[in-house]
């Protein structure tokens, strides 16, 4: 059976075992995401995103369903099978930016392309060089991720989550390590791609960041408790407000009445 | 397929964790590199020994024949028996026979003492010598009345005759006999071992009329489309025929160059000449023990650099993650996880090949340097074809061990939670297993190491004190044959007196002695038959203090005893002091039980007590692993015993006592052949083996402890940096800074007594195997003692092993300890 959607999951479950205790991490989880879609997934703690990102993403298995993505199905693929599906298809930004930090910048967006066969050393230029331009960090090419602010390493991870072109980008808690300025340039970084047609799914607790995508998905217990377009009066407030925020002069406000 | 394997990036990121902890680093290549150096030298040490095959065109189709068993120690035959045999031998062709032994070489000014052998002309043939210079031996050289000539080796050449064409048609003095140097043989001939000069053999060897005493050694090629084991069964069937024709005689039992029991089992078999070099079935264990105890040492290596390796992974475990999250298939993934071992094997490696080539020159320097005859030829210790092939087995063996668990680990980590929650929770659980498990073998190994090391390393000690008590003393000794169909019991006796009178009215002698070693036998108190010990029983004529052993108490073996074959003894103090403590020994019963255990013993009654010289031990040709002081002198016996030992004690000069011996014994019977043996030499090469051997084992006994217990260190301080957040946990719960000591310290206990048993479990049951067949006598309350300090000493180490780390992790306060991650 193969889907038309970009990525469905159909009555996915997850159950960790220990010893006699099952915890059901995810329930019957149905959900279709489309082409160009900026889908944000929130819910409290322990509700059962990250392990839904973790599916997503191929990095594990559920213990019942069917995952579709790209017209493959993923539910039965070996590891290897899964690691070329990952690297081609998938591009992550974690939340605490997992750069290789014995590698550059350079290297580290260059690393996922050099795990495919169908690309020359001069392609692989061009593509890291490429990314480098889009999240403007061509200047700090040769550094290694410890000489970076965190913004700026995220900005790397969001490089090298494009470099390979992948149908979508799973952002796992892509602001949870960076104060609020770097947070929103990072957030504005995922919109533009999102404008030029990626298709986004980002992990967040955050409501604020949560609002900024296309479709709100919410989670509790390990199940889908709603799902709905966000309209594009409420992102224009929570935008608005968060620049006013942002942009507030720092100091301390002082009463006269 | 591009990158499929490794990428430069991958290339460069190893180099960069190589450089990014140099400490860490060298000190992989160099533990690695020592592991491999002791393991390739000793592979090749022994591959040298026993298997490698004769360095000239043919050389495994050359080999010795023997008169004993298969498995046994290759032993002579009795010319009379080989010229009766060798002429019905189909399996073989250009068989050769010789003997040999110790000559004298005078020259203008300088008297020289080379091992020589005594060969048939077709023994060049057989081994490819081609002259050099001059001519090999002929046919011609060996009829009666013939000029007496001879051939010399090329460094021999060089050194009497500075590598100066003259020498052919010269005249040397070869004891005291003109002979003619008729040829030189090319550089590195030495056939059959190590001789330096070949001499014609004598007609005794070549055409034995009767079944006289006279051995040789013989040597042949096998036929093409023959094999050893066709030419042994062959050899074997002839042998068995000899004997039931020639039943031997009685006379004769002992063999007048292995100074053993002739062997009596009627068999024979083939060997190649590197493996009748190694004593039989017992140099096959030695050697296997020795490659077991390379391994054994090599596997504690491979341990502790993979356990290094293997910390160094756990620090990498997120990286790992990052990759396997990018999609890495899982054979690059591999590739990059080994990157680091590959390096290290690699450079260990070169580290080990330059180590075994320091040991191979400094083992070949100190052979050629003691004057045993240097080596035999096949000893050409060298890196060569042999070592690489062994460097590429151990490397591989290396890369599998080192990287196996790396690697696993690679494979098969639960990346998904090493990405969020670190390195705590299921993986660092596991990882503590694997840790612990580590530990375990690791303490194991010492443990075994530990028992063989003080086991060796005690009975060098004592071999070494025993020698270096003989070394220096001026001593000539040589081998008596008197032929069995010539000498009746009192011509023997007559032969002996007149013979230590002589020597000792020589002026370069200061005193002689006949005896006839029996080797090791049971001896007890007839109050106390129960407890019996082992000792040197030693039959002698003359003075026992030809080797300086004083008398104490009582009196010597006089002509009386000698005459009338009483039956009394003369004890080493050591003896005496285990016998009848706090007694008095003198006239007390000894039973002595004799080698024959169907044999009733014999009760002596002891008449002196005399110091602890080592003549015992050391006149043996038999290697022992405790040699004792424990020894029972007695009167010579009725004359049976055709062959027997001299020593004569000269004032220094060697060579007058030399000339003293050979004329004392010509004047008696013209017709005996004599080789004289300087004691001197011969002890002093066997102090520095036993010193180089003590050496050596003790370098590699402190390279093992320190690698296990830098091993082990690094382990336990992994598996507490895993436990770090545990500990603070425990910390903040309230428990305090003894109670956590008393957890980890019994955890580490539970590890150390695991390892200990399994080690103990292993050792006890071989190192009783070793005891029992070499080293009886062996075990007494030195070697406990310093069995048990050794043990202390591992457990303590081990224990300050995991206290140390622990300790640094109590100065933390808990809060930080919590927060590691």
């Amino acid at each position: 059976m193969s889907s038309s959607s970009l990525i469905e999951l159909q009555g996915i479950s997850k159950v960790f075992s220990i010893e006699t205790l099952e915890t059901h991490a995810l329930q019957n989880i149905n959900l279709k995401i489309e082409e160009g879609e900026f889908v944000s997934i929130a819910g409290a703690s322990g509700c059962g995103k990250s392990t839904l990102l973790s599916i997503i993403g191929l990095l594990d298995v559920a213990s019942s369903g069917y995952y579709y993505l790209a017209g493959h199905d993923a539910s039965s693929l070996d590891r290897d099978e899964r690691a070329r599906l990952r690297n081609k298809e998938i591009g992550f930004v974690f939340q605490s930016f997992n750069l290789i930090s014995d590698l550059t910048v350079y290297e580290n967006i260059e690393l996922p392309l050099t795990y495919r066969s169908d690309l020359s050393d001069q392609d692989i230029k061009d593509i890291v060089m490429n990314s480098l331009n889009v999240v403007d960090m061509v200047s700090r090419k040769d550094h290694f991720p410890s000489q970076l602010s965190g913004g700026q390493q995220q900005r790397v991870a969001v490089a090298r989550a494009i470099g390979g072109n992948p149908s979508m980008i799973l952002a796992d808690e892509p602001c949870g390590n960076l104060d609020s300025k770097n947070a929103e340039s990072v957030m504005q970084l995922l919109e533009k791609l999102h404008a030029e047609g990626a298709t986004i799914c980002m992990v967040t607790h955050d409501p604020k960041s949560a609002l900024r995508a296309d479709r709100y998905v919410e989670l509790f217990d390990g199940q889908i408790i709603s799902d709905e377009q966000i309209a594009e009066h409420t992102r224009e407030r929570v935008v608005a407000n968060l620049i006013n925020e942002l942009t507030r002069p720092i100091g301390v406000s002082v009463s006269t009445s | 397929m591009k990158n499929f394997f490794v990428s430069k990036t991958d290339f460069k990121y190893t180099l960069r964790l190589l450089g990014k902890k140099p400490g860490f680093t060298l000190l992989s290549i160099l533990v690695l590199g020592g592991g491999l150096g002791i393991s390739i030298f000793t592979f090749t040490f022994c591959y040298y020994m026993s298997y490698r095959p004769l360095p000239q065109e043919g050389g495994e189709d050359i080999v010795r024949l023997c008169a004993s068993e298969v498995g046994s120690a290759c032993t002579g035959f009795k010319a009379f028996e080989f010229a009766n045999l060798r002429r019905d031998i189909q399996s073989l062709e250009h068989v050769s026979i010789l003997d040999g032994g110790v000559i004298y070489l005078e020259t203008d000014d300088l008297v020289r003492r080379l091992d020589a052998v005594s060969v048939e002309p077709g023994l060049f043939t057989l081994s490819g010598g081609v002259a050099l210079l001059g001519r090999t031996l002929q046919p011609i050289d060996m009829e009666p009345g013939a000029e007496r000539v001879a051939v010399i080796g090329y460094e021999l050449w060089l050194s009497l005759f500075d590598g100066g064409v003259d020498a052919i048609d010269r005249v040397v003095s070869i004891d005291n006999e003109p002979t003619k140097i008729v040829g030189v043989m090319p550089e590195g001939y030495k056939f059959p071992h190590f001789a330096n000069i070949w001499l014609p053999a004598p007609t005794t060897l070549l055409d034995p009329v009767t079944n006289k005493l006279e051995v040789v050694s013989a040597y042949a090629r096998i036929k093409p489309g023959e094999s050893k084991g066709s030419a042994t069964a062959e050899l074997d069937a002839l042998m068995e025929r000899i004997r039931t024709q020639y039943p031997p005689d009685a006379d004769l039992e002992y063999s007048s160059v292995t100074e053993q029991r002739i062997d009596q089992a009627d068999s024979a078999q083939v060997m190649s000449l590197p493996m009748s070099m190694m004593g039989g079935i017992e140099g096959l264990i030695f050697l296997a023990v020795l490659n077991l105890l390379a391994t054994l040492v090599f596997l504690l290596v491979c341990i502790n650099v993979g356990t290094l390796l293997l910390a160094r992974v756990n620090e990498r475990m997120r990286d790992i993650s990052v990759r396997v999250a990018l999609g890495a298939p899982r054979k690059r993934l591999l590739m990059q996880v080994m990157g680091e071992s590959v390096v290290i094997s690699v450079l260990g490696g070169i580290v080990g090949v330059f180590v075994a080539g320091i040991g191979m020159e400094v083992f070949r320097l100190f052979m050629n340097s003691v004057e045993l005859g240097a080596m035999p030829f096949w000893w050409d210790y060298q890196l060569g074809g042999s070592t690489l092939i062994a460097l590429l087995i151990f490397l591989s063996i290396t890369l599998l061990l080192v990287s196996a668990i790396p690697s696993w680990r690679a494979i098969n980590g639960d990346f998904n939670s090493v990405m969020r929650d670190g390195t705590r929770g299921s993986l660092g659980l596991r990882t503590g297993r694997i840790s612990r498990s580590l530990v375990v073998i690791a303490i194991a190994l010492i443990t075994f190491l530990l028992y063989t090391g003080v086991l060796v390393g005690g009975s060098l000690l004592r071999i070494n004190q025993v020698v270096s008590n003989v070394d220096g003393k001026s001593m000539l000794s040589f081998n008596l044959d008197l032929p069995g169909n010539e000498y009746d019991s009192d011509a023997r006796k007559q032969f002996y007196r007149a013979m230590q009178t002589e020597l000792s009215n020589a002026v370069s002698i200061e005193d002689a002695l006949v005896y006839l070693q029996r080797g090791q036998e049971s001896v007890s108190s007839l109050d106390d038959e129960v407890t019996s010990y082992q000792a040197t029983v030693t039959e002698t004529y003359g003075s026992l203090s030809t080797f300086d052993a004083a008398l104490l108490e009582g009196r010597a073996l006089n002509e009386f005893d000698l005459v009338n074959g009483s039956a009394v003894a003369v004890i080493s103090q050591s003896l005496a002091e285990k016998l009848w403590p706090g007694q008095n020994p003198l006239q007390q019963q000894l039973l002595v039980q004799g080698h024959d255990p169907d044999q009733l013993p014999s009760i002596r009654s002891v008449v002196g007590v005399v110091s602890n010289e080592p003549i015992s031990g050391l006149f043996s040709r038999q290697f022992s692993l405790s040699p004792s002081t424990d020894a029972v002198y007695l009167p010579f016996p009725d004359g049976d015993e055709a062959s027997t030992w001299v020593l004569a004690k000269h004032n220094g000069q060697k060579q007058a006592a030399s000339s003293a011996i050979h004329r004392v014994i010509k004047q008696l019977d013209s017709e005996i052949e004599l080789f004289v043996i300087d004691w001197e030499d011969q002890q002093s090469g066997m102090f520095l083996l036993v010193d180089y051997g003590l050496g050596v084992t003790l370098s590699i006994g402190l390279f093992s402890f320190l690698v296990a217990i830098a091993g082990i260190y690094g382990l336990t301080k992994n598996f507490m940096d895993l436990h770090r957040y545990e500990i603070g946990t425990m910390r903040a719960l309230g428990a305090t800074d003894k109670r956590v000591r008393f957890t980890y310290l019994r955890k580490g206990s539970r590890q150390l007594v695991t390892g200990f048993l399994i080690g103990n479990g292993i050792a006890l049951p071989i190192l009783y195997l070793v005891l029992t067949v070499t080293g009886d006598g062996l075990v007494d309350a030195d070697l406990l003692i310093s069995l048990a300090v050794a043990v202390i000493g591992l457990f303590a180490t081990v224990l300050l092993a995991i206290y140390q780390p622990l300790q640094q992790i109590l100065k933390l306060e808990p809060s930080a300890a919590i927060r590691y991650q």
